[in-house]
């Protein structure tokens, strides 16, 4: 945890292997080449960003993937229920940056999406942080799913929300102190 | 990208040197070609009202007409292959541009505003594109109306049958170009427009949603989509 713009989504960023450390050693999972990392790890953000694609394209990424893959993220998701009741299913268009989705069905796709790819380590980047009531409890039980059996790194500035973490660390000034 | 090394930089990224020779030269003709069917036209129109032969006028306007019938056919074969030929290299080079953002690491990505990335690109290819297709320009539409107008002067000063039967010629023609050519054109232009819109969308995707096209190796896929909406700008011509 940390307050605003002390460097949380960066240093996720960096366990991502996003970025490239300019100084010292990041390592997850054994791994060190950011591209190795990337395989291994899966994000869930605040702000979803959203392919203008279908909701079946922003699961898969492009990847091969069978329907019955799907069919289980959307559910884990806590997505089956609303995809069966639009006209073009699984096919339906996003829209241009997520723009015919709401919030709570956006986050609920990336976090199918992130599901999907099946990653041992789950990083969260404020992802609880802008739920509003009638999708929060879809949105956490959807969270639940994906970090069941898990390595999850999840960072808020908010206490409440990292209840049930194992161990809680705070940034400030660039170093890590124990909460 | 206004000298000559990096034309043939541009031309070596991109590929299709021999063909937008090949296409120049084909071009090359057309103005030669109208020049002289018109002065023939003049010199033998002439030679027919003076000789006041009707039947040997008739036989020079139909042959004229053939002519620039024949040489219409000419251009607008040319211009259509040269259009497909431009638009098809422009789509290359901003596919290669594409590729080439969406291989760039984060860091690199986000250190510039997504706009100045939309904007690079749509501002490189249209230079790159104006290299080969330049419009034409308000000097050249000032210059035709000039010439058109002395022309006209000269020639009802000299022979009002003359003009008479340019005028007969011409009034066909600019419709014929309004109802077969404008319209369509305007019709063309809108299409652009919309793959355009589509596809400069596709290309805001690979910098907006860098991070989780790269997390989840989604690359390949925008650049797919990327080549969908390019492939929808070919599609019109």
């Amino acid at each position: 945890m940390g307050v605003s713009g002390c460097g949380k989504s960066t240093l996720l960023k960096l366990l991502a292997g996003l970025y490239s450390a300019r100084d010292g050693i990041v390592e997850v999972q054994g791994l060190r080449r950011p591209e190795d990392i990337r395989k291994n790890v899966s994000m869930v953000m605040q702000n979803i960003m959203l392919f203008p694609g279908s909701i079946r394209d922003n699961i898969t990424c492009g990847h091969p993937m069978s329907d019955e893959e799907i069919r289980q993220a959307c559910d884990a998701a806590q997505l089956s229920g609303w995809i069966a009741a639009l006209p073009d299913g699984i096919d339906t268009f996003v829209g241009e940056r997520g723009g015919r989705v709401s919030g709570g069905q956006a986050q609920r796709i990336a976090i199918a999406r992130a599901i999907a790819k099946n990653a041992p380590v789950v990083l969260l980047d404020e992802a609880t942080s802008a739920l509003d009531g009638d999708t929060s409890m879809a949105v956490l039980s959807a969270l639940e799913s994906l970090t069941k059996g898990k390595t999850v790194v999840s960072v808020s500035h908010r206490t409440e929300a990292l209840a049930g973490c194992s161990r809680i660390f705070r940034l400030e000034g660039g170093r890590l102190y124990s909460a | 990208m206004r000298n000559i090394s990096d034309i043939r930089n541009l031309f070596r990224t991109a590929g299709g040197i021999r063909r937008f020779i090949i296409l120049t030269l084909l071009r090359c003709p057309f103005d030669a070609l109208h020049t002289v069917i018109h002065a023939v036209f003049l010199q033998l129109a002439f030679e027919a009202v003076n000789s006041e032969n009707l039947n040997g006028l008739l036989h020079v306007c139909l042959l004229f007409g053939i002519g620039s019938l024949l040489l219409f056919l000419y251009n607008g074969t040319v211009w259509m292959l040269y259009s497909v030929y431009v638009t098809k290299w422009v789509g290359k080079i901003q596919r290669k541009l594409f590729g080439h953002i969406s291989r760039l690491s984060l860091q690199q990505i986000e250190a510039r505003p997504s706009g100045e990335w939309i904007t690079r690109l749509n501002a490189d290819v249209q230079s790159a594109a104006a290299l080969l297709n330049q419009p034409i320009h308000l000097p050249h539409a000032v210059l035709a109306t000039v010439n058109v107008c002395v022309s006209s002067v000269i020639l009802i000063l000299f022979n009002l049958g003359i003009f008479g039967l340019c005028i007969a010629f011409v009034i066909p023609h600019v419709l014929i170009n309004r109802l077969l050519i404008f319209r369509p054109l305007i019709w063309f232009a809108m299409k652009v427009q919309e793959a355009v819109a589509e596809n400069a969308s596709d290309m805001n995707t690979i910098v907006t949603c860098a991070d989780t096209a790269i997390l989840y190796e989604a690359q390949g896929f925008l650049l797919g989509c990327f080549e969908k909406s390019s492939l929808e700008l070919r599609k019109p011509t």
